[in-house]
């Protein structure tokens, strides 16, 4: 195990670069220069040896995550106006709504969707981005399938908004019944966003250079 | 070979911003969220059915004000604290007089109110109060607060002692619009029902010293034959009751608010507030219900409201009220009677009283007002008409006449019987009659009075026979005929009271007397009234 992790000879160290965009493998050798932009010679797209900024780009998308997902739960996340009446509900709110209505399927996938998935996510990132800046070597190969994992299960948060976004075109039925965002919404989109966006930002190879 | 030093870029990359701006917001919900954090009062209220927390909501007409945020049971158990987070802005209302009471779906005969309830849960509703004094607990009322008095408008309180159930919101018509609402009805230790009512400022000249408000309960079918009449109020008072009134002239502004008025059971009772009453004593079988109506020349003047019997099981009397504006029939020997259905061969009289009961006549007499009256089984012996000429027919018998039968001239009805009585010393009958205007010239001091009815035989088997008959009325019904002498022997004209005698049979003479008489208006003096029996 510790002989697969231990630092091996990267692409980097041998003055290969890879293509973001179409992956094609280029020699940089000597050409690394002050101010010198490279691009490929295929796709010519940009090119680094790793993103560029990533772990800082990725601190502050996971920070700013983390910050709007105290608002996003704790203010209510949708209004239901029925017959003038509002009534406001959490994420939360709805989650125990369905759990005491029996609906305990659509009440699990909204709390994995909702709560568990961004918190999983920011987590995750959080714990990758430390073991990068601290070197903490151990279970990179976990960590990196942790990644993968987080890249692909960051656009399932965005369950919530879809619901609200259909509910409020659906329901809406004047001064009857009217199904409205509320503030919420605007928090945790963002959360699911900077999320998403930090997994992009993020380059997994920067774990096995640390 | 050297490789160049690579450095990383210095500052701050922009991406930064993001979570500065993330904890700007953060920072900026905290602050909100401050600023609105309500006041916790805390409410006692009977039972905490329909309210839940977090969503049950205060509201103050009909704005939300505030939230109930959870429930403690009172160390007692007797009651249920709510602790609700009023807005911020309430907190210089929450006084010690500020009223609250929960709102719950309430649907009964005659109306349903918090209808938005039953989908939306009950909810608390709030009056501030006017006190200085601040307070942060408060007892729930077990009903909203009467209207507070302090509305602009005409706020008036009226009583009965009948059972009348009024809600509290139920309209105030005047000429069946709206014009005001019942504040209050409740029932008063002396067991009188006091009612409040809230008159809107346009309509508070409407009311007066003299209105008279009652009960409208909505529909009104009133069989009064040949009439019958259905008055239906409008649909919001068939379903929830009310009150109405109407203002007869006369009254004055209302200055004096706590002037009470009293509160009728119906608008006849209304109508009849100011009737005089009257006390009737009957012989026990008299035949009249209460409702009865009391007539004079044919004309309702008033009715008969109750009929007891009295506390000696002998005599029944009955208290009638009397339209004001016929006080002056109510003299102290006034003649009342009962007048039913009849049938005899003279024919069928007061049939209509078959259909709408019996009722009670009067025939005005002289003297003092009085407030008592005997009521008779019989006619009056004499009904004396103010007009034409009144006389007095001697006979020895009554035979089938009786009253109004008519009096006829050469077979043309010029006048009627009006009355008949045993003569005082019982030998013979006085039948009085009355003869009408346009005839009284017929009539003379010589006149010859005669028994119609039926027909005559004259003769004997061995001589003439004779067959004379009258009109066919007068065969049956009975009648009387008279006849003047020709003119040297006619007499002059008569004055009222005067006696004739009633002949059974007219001598053949008199049939071919034909004296020319202008017909015409002579005012003929009467006699001093004699008093009725």
């Amino acid at each position: 195990m510790s002989d697969k992790t231990a630092k091996q000879l990267t692409a980097m160290d041998a003055g290969f670069l890879s293509c973001h965009d179409c992956g094609k493998l280029l020699e940089a050798g000597q050409m690394i220069q002050d101010r010198a932009v490279l691009t490929c010679t295929r796709c010519n797209s940009e090119l680094h040896f790793r993103k560029p900024h990533s772990i800082a780009r990725v601190w502050a998308l996971i920070i700013t995550a983390m910050v709007l997902f105290i608002p996003a739960n704790l203010l209510p996340i949708m209004r239901v106006d029925f017959l003038g009446t509002k009534s406001y509900s959490t994420i939360m709110d709805g989650i125990i709504y369905f759990f005491h209505e029996g609906e305990y399927g659509i009440g699990l996938i909204i709390f994995i969707a909702s709560v568990l998935v961004p918190l999983f996510k920011m987590i995750g990132m959080v714990i990758i981005l430390l073991s990068i800046q601290f070197k903490w070597r151990k279970g990179l190969r976990h960590k990196s399938s942790m990644f993968r994992f987080i890249e692909f299960i960051g656009r399932w948060s965005m369950l919530d908004i879809f619901v609200i976004a259909l509910m409020s075109t659906l329901v809406s039925f004047g001064g009857f019944t009217a199904t409205v965002a509320a503030p919420a919404a605007t928090y945790f989109s963002t959360v699911v966003v900077c999320t998403m966006v930090a997994a992009l930002t993020f380059d997994s190879r920067l774990l096995w250079d640390a | 070979m050297e490789t160049p030093i690579v450095k990383a870029k210095k500052g701050i990359s922009p991406i930064w911003i993001l979570p500065l701006v993330a904890i700007l917001i953060g920072c900026y919900l905290v602050y909100k969220d401050y600023q609105e954090s309500g006041i916790m009062i805390n409410v006692a209220i009977k039972d905490a059915n329909g309210l839940t927390e977090g969503k049950t909501q205060i509201f103050f007409k009909g704005l939300p004000v505030g939230t109930l945020r959870g429930f403690s049971v009172s160390p007692d158990l007797k009651h249920i604290n709510a602790e609700i987070e009023m807005l911020k802005q309430t907190r210089k209302r929450l006084t010690k007089d500020t009223l609250f009471w929960v709102v719950r779906p309430e649907i009964s005969m005659n109306r349903v109110t918090g209808l938005d309830t039953l989908i939306t849960g009950s909810y608390f509703e709030v009056q501030p109060g006017s006190s200085k004094e601040q307070s942060d607990s408060f007892v729930a009322l077990p009903a909203p607060p009467p209207l507070s008095t302090r509305l602009p408008g005409l706020h008036l309180t009226l009583h009965t002692k009948d059972a009348v159930s009024l809600e509290a919101g139920s309209p105030v018509s005047f000429k069946k619009v709206a014009v005001g609402e019942i504040a209050s009805s409740t029932l008063l230790q002396d067991g009188t029902i006091e009612t409040k009512l809230h008159i809107y400022p346009d309509y508070m000249d409407h009311v007066t010293t003299s209105s008279r408000f009652f009960v409208s309960s909505g529909i009104h079918f009133e069989a009064n034959l040949p009439k019958i009449s259905v008055q239906v109020d409008p649909l919001k008072t068939v379903f929830r009751g009310g009150v109405s009134f109407f203002t007869p002239g006369g009254g004055k502004k209302i200055s004096d608010t706590k002037r009470v008025f009293p509160l009728y059971e119906n608008t006849d009772h209304a109508h009849r507030a100011d009737d005089i009453k009257i006390k009737l004593t009957f012989s026990v079988d008299h035949g009249l219900e209460a409702d009865a109506e009391i007539r004079f020349n044919g004309i309702k003047i008033g009715l008969i409201t109750q009929i007891e019997l009295e506390s000696d099981l002998k005599t029944v009397h009955a208290i009638a009220s009397i339209d004001k504006s016929m006080k002056a029939l109510l003299n102290e020997d006034a003649y009342l009677w009962t007048v039913n259905a009849r049938f005899n061969a003279g024919g069928i009289s007061n049939l209509d009283t078959l259909i709408k009961g019996s009722y009670v006549n009067i025939l005005p007499g002289t003297g003092k007002t009085s407030q008592t009256f005997q009521v008779h089984d019989t006619r009056p012996v004499n009904i004396t008409v103010n007009t034409g000429l009144n006389l007095v027919l001697e006979t020895d018998r009554l035979g089938s006449l009786g009253y109004n039968k008519p009096v006829y001239y050469r077979q043309v009805q010029v006048g009627h019987t009006t009355g008949y009585e045993l003569s005082p010393t019982g030998q013979n009958v006085l039948i009085y009659i009355n003869i009408h205007n346009p005839f009284v010239n017929l009539i003379r001091a010589n006149t010859k009075f005669w028994n119609s009815t039926g027909f005559r035989v004259k003769g004997g088997l061995m001589t003439e026979m004779r067959i004379s008959t009258e009109s066919l009325a007068a065969i049956i019904g009975g009648g009387i005929s008279f006849s003047t002498p020709n003119e040297e022997d006619m007499g002059n004209r008569v004055a009222n009271g005067k006696h004739f005698i009633l002949h059974r049979d007219p001598d053949d003479k008199w049939l071919t007397w034909s004296p020319p008489l202008k017909l015409g208006n002579f005012t003929v003096p009467l006699p001093p009234q004699k008093a009725q029996k």
